[in-house]
């Protein structure tokens, strides 16, 4: 069932599949002014939190390539099929066959077919297998190894020059088989662990330097303390409960978001100058962060004890490294040639590039950000304190005077489509919007048997009668397939 | 006959308005609450925290009284720290479900 469109949630949310920032604006009519406002802000930072962590990282950077490849594949895939085909393939769908099946949805356009499908299956079980836990999921009857080299082969391959480093001869991405130090399920309760969790850990504890630092402390309600402190004995806070354990005793908070940040900064063929070979261990993010939380047993980094500091943040990578023997990753490569949100949109590409595009010219500057300044994303909280909190103010212009790649640009509020109007048009918007659509209605065609789903989009435009069916041309004309929302 | 107000919401705002509502004594003779989770969670969405629901169940003949407005109350500074959605499932859109009474009957009174 759709839960979010039928019902609005009350939830605010990141979408990563629309990369849509769901947040309603704050209470028309407030019983306690104050109280709403700050609740507004803390979950405004909380998503925001995760815009910067996730598109300021080199896992979110791969992600992001993975799944434009895994995209760009099903399109493919969509137009190489002849119209007989285009039929079997609505039939198959209606009938609960997916990609990976036996006489799957790929099968039926031959061999070619056969093998597009076993590359998509690659791109997207790697992707899943990135944000899931220390055990990968199952990989549907393809040998997991064979999966990951081969997406990391074609996401290289398809990204050369458009985010990723130039291909040398010779230097094929590829997994070595180093044997694995990484705790396994059965050693901790770590099974739940996943880089969600990573991220939203990240984002409550970045919650609590609003709690505790500056003059919000002051007037900040405690009914909202008492929130985060709950929401940290939940789910949210299992990463840290988890790596105090492997490390044998308690880990400060700092301490514990540049483990974060460690585990979500691997290396990354592609990204990384002169990096092809990677062990699975130094590339899973919850893998990395296991291993680099039971290192701490050993030694006690100076962050733990002292306010964050770059320089304390590159000691403590350089203590990380030696004791586990994972390297920190960085972008070396452009990500896009776009420097604004409005060049991104103007870009004449195919609907998959559309959303790839926007972000990576957020993550150029969020990457950017982070070798000028390499606490502001590890501590990310720390910006929204002091002075640095004047760009929370009002943070839907604060881009003005700089500082606008930190802001998830999409937005839904109260199911209605919002774009930072002062930046672009609204053609500039439309396209966004289509290219979210129709790039995320792929998944849903290709490994999907039910109706598009859609609760990542605002749902105001697909109630619009109207609106619904220019967006339903675009997806019929774009796919080939009298599909519709 | 008893009316229920369904309201969903993230779980940490829910929870605190349940431990509100139980530690008023004047409450709990007259009111009901049971929180239930829900399955919106998923990997590919940032949430600020699991949303559950909490169903709240009221004796007849509450509204008429003080209990009525502490719990009207309660419920508005939970809005504040963050949404709360009233359930729109089926039966409340053919206004068959009681929950939708409740809303009536508050939005009413705020005015």
């Amino acid at each position: 069932m759709d839960v979010t469109l039928d019902a609005p949630s009350g939830a605010a949310a990141l979408k990563l599949r629309s990369q849509m920032l769901f947040l309603n604006q704050p209470r028309q009519d407030p019983e306690n002014l104050v109280l709403s406002a700050f609740a507004w802000n803390y979950r405004y930072l909380h998503e925001t939190n995760h815009w910067a962590r996730y598109h300021g990282s080199s896992a979110g950077v791969l992600l992001t390539l993975l799944r434009r490849s895994r995209d760009a594949l099903a399109s493919y895939f969509l137009e190489t099929l002849e119209s007989q085909e285009r039929r079997r393939l609505l039939e198959q769908r209606q009938s609960g066959q997916l990609f990976g099946q036996p006489s799957g949805v790929g099968s039926l356009s031959g061999p070619n077919g056969a093998r597009l499908e076993q590359d998509w299956l690659a791109l997207y079980f790697t992707h899943q297998a990135l944000m899931g836990g220390v055990d990968p999921p199952r990989a549907g009857g393809i040998a997991v190894d064979w999966a990951i080299n081969r997406a990391l082969h074609l996401t290289w391959f398809n990204s050369e020059g458009k985010g990723m480093l130039k291909h040398p001869d010779g230097l094929e991405p590829h997994l070595t088989a180093a044997p694995t130090s990484a705790p396994s399920p059965a050693d901790v309760e770590i099974g739940r662990l996943n880089t969600r969790l990573l991220f939203e850990c990240a984002a409550v504890l970045d919650e609590t330097y609003m709690h505790t630092l500056g003059s919000v402390r002051e007037v900040v309600d405690p009914a909202l303390w008492n929130m985060t402190a709950h929401t940290i004995e939940g789910d949210y806070g299992l990463a840290y409960r988890i790596a105090e354990r492997l490390a044998g005793r308690d880990v400060g908070a700092g301490c514990m978001l540049a483990l974060i940040d460690f585990a979500l900064n691997p290396v990354v063929p592609g990204l990384h100058r002169g990096v092809a070979a990677v062990t699975w261990d130094e590339l899973q993010p919850v893998r990395r962060f296991a291993i680099a939380a039971r290192s701490l047993a050993d030694h006690s980094p100076d962050l733990e004890h002292a306010h964050p500091t770059s320089e304390l943040l590159g000691a403590f990578h350089a203590d990380t490294e030696t004791a586990t023997g994972l390297r920190v990753g960085r972008v070396d490569s452009e990500l896009s040639s776009a420097t604004s949100l409005q060049g991104a949109a103007r870009q004449p590409v195919h609907f998959t590039e559309i959303i790839p595009n926007m972000t990576l010219t957020y993550a150029r500057k969020l990457h950017e950000e982070r070798r000028a300044t390499p606490c502001s994303i590890t501590f990310f909280g720390l910006n929204f304190v002091n002075e640095g909190a004047l760009r929370f103010v009002r943070p839907e212009t604060w881009w003005i005077g700089g500082n606008w790649w930190l802001f998830p640009p999409l937005q839904v509020s109260a199911g209605q489509y919002h774009w930072p109007a002062e930046r672009i048009s609204q053609d500039d918007a439309t396209n966004l919007f289509l290219g979210t659509a129709l790039s995320s209605a792929l998944d849903d065609i290709v490994h999907g048997t039910g109706p598009l789903t859609k609760s990542h989009l605002p749902e105001a435009v697909l109630h619009d009668t109207a609106e619904r069916k220019a967006i339903n041309q675009e997806l019929q004309e774009f796919t080939g397939l009298p599909l519709a929302w | 006959m008893s009316n229920e107000l369904v309201l969903r919401g993230e779980e940490s705002n829910v929870l605190l308005l349940a431990k509100e509502i139980a530690s008023h004594p004047e409450l709990a003779d007259v009111c009901r609450v049971r929180i239930a989770t829900t399955d919106e969670a998923t990997d590919d969405s940032f949430g600020y925290g699991p949303v559950v629901e909490i169903i709240i169940t009221l004796s007849s003949g509450v509204a008429t009284n003080a209990a009525y407005d502490l719990l009207r109350r309660l419920i508005s500074r939970a809005r504040d720290r963050g949404d709360l959605t009233d359930r729109q499932d089926k039966a409340v859109r053919q206004g068959k479900n009681d929950a939708a009474g409740v809303k009536a009957q508050d939005e009413k009174e705020q005015q």
